[in-house]
């Protein structure tokens, strides 16, 4: 049972690449039953969209500077 | 800043990483009398405050009226136990030796801090980087501690005294203060002097009333998040409603900073997705890089900026 479950860092790298495509059947499954167990990624996954959200209002005069 | 010509640095949590070490010894003297004291307490408390100071505010905090005998007595209890302490392990800010030895070739630099005198100065001659210091302000020197500004304007005084003409003499505006507590914050600005704060005990958030800020030292966000099972080291917390920051200043340049920490190709990956909004596709073939990498890149990028916003904004108080 355990060698199926994925790790928190398994599952952080998930949430990220979730953002990026669509996962299969399965990574999806196992993906949703660790958030829903586990606070510290179903908080990451929160964050990481937060960035996103973010990032896409970062102010002009800092992506002049980033850039 | 027109003409920096020197700067004074705070001891504790700027030069050297004792503000544990300090926490811990605090806790032992007043466990000896009976009495708790959670780093959440002192943290928040009595940071920046001189030994004395200390005692004495937690003492009145906790509904006691000690005399001056006692504060004396807990004073000298506590410099035994943090010397020996400090004997054993090196406590000073990994890159401090190399920036006060480059600083000291252009600028003039003194010490102002409620620690005493042996405990500094046996510090910095450990280090090596004893007579980088032209002067030492310490709790012996003065007679009220930060936020009022003496010790500040003990350590400028100190330095005009050894100025060799009337050229050299130093204005309050010509010293840049670095510090860590927000009561060295209020010393220095009352002073008339420039503060740049180290986020490196407090948040940035918390250091707003500062002229400058940077933040403290961290290792790369990746190796550090998980343990070797893959599991959280310090689980990320519930940081409430966090688009509220979107609206602060403060908060973008946090992010910045927090941007400009990573590697720089991380960043630029970063940015062409989530700030321009660029498809995979499109990276990739800009980039030449394959799309496996892509998704480490904005994994190990995403961990990062997720770790610096969490340690420097959505610290613990605020979440």
């Amino acid at each position: 049972m355990h060698r199926l479950m994925y790790s928190c860092e398994q599952v952080s790298k998930l949430s990220s690449r979730a953002m990026e495509q669509p996962l299969g059947l399965f990574d999806r499954s196992m993906l949703k039953f660790h958030l829903m167990m586990c606070k510290g990624c179903s908080n990451f996954a929160i964050h990481i969209e937060f960035l996103h959200r973010a990032s896409h209002k970062v102010p002009e005069a800092l992506e002049k500077d980033e850039g | 800043m027109p003409h920096l010509r020197a700067i004074i640095f705070d001891f504790d949590g700027v030069v050297a990483d004792s503000e544990p070490i300090h926490l811990a010894v605090f806790q032992r003297v007043l466990g000896e009398l009976g009495f708790i004291l959670s780093p959440e307490e002192y943290y928040a408390e009595y940071l920046g405050y001189d030994d004395k100071g200390c005692f004495l505010a937690f003492l009145t905090a906790h509904g006691q009226a000690p005399s001056t005998e006692l504060i004396g007595e807990l004073v000298a209890r506590k410099a035994r136990a943090y010397l020996d302490h400090i004997k054993q392990h090196l406590v000073i800010f990994p890159g401090v030796r190399e920036l006060v030895r480059d600083a000291a070739s252009r600028h003039r630099l003194a010490i102002a801090s409620g620690a005493l005198r042996n405990e500094i100065e046996y510090a910095l001659e450990c280090a090596g980087i004893r007579k980088e210091f032209e002067h030492i302000t310490s709790a012996e020197d003065v007679r009220c501690g930060k936020p009022d500004p003496e010790p500040f304007a003990h350590a400028l005084a100190s330095l005009n005294r050894a100025s060799r003409s009337g050229q050299d003499r130093l204005a309050p505006g010509d010293c840049l203060v670095i510090e860590d507590s927000i009561p060295g914050i209020r010393a220095a600005h009352a002073a008339g002097m420039k503060v740049l704060a180290v986020a490196n005990t407090h948040t940035v958030q918390d250091l707003h009333e500062a002229d400058a800020l940077t933040l403290g030292n961290e290792h790369d966000a990746a190796e550090a998040a998980f343990d070797g099972k893959g599991r959280w080291i310090d689980p990320p917390a519930d940081w409430g409603l966090p688009d509220a920051a979107l609206e602060s200043d403060q908060f973008w340049r946090v992010y910045q900073k927090c941007c400009q920490r990573m590697p720089e190709r991380h960043a630029l990956v970063f940015s062409m997705r989530e700030v321009m909004d660029m498809s995979t596709e499109e990276i990739c073939k800009k980039l030449e890089i394959s799309r496996s990498n892509l998704h480490v890149i904005l994994y190990r990028a995403r961990l990062s900026l997720q770790s610096c916003l969490a340690k420097n904004w959505f610290g613990s108080k605020h979440a």
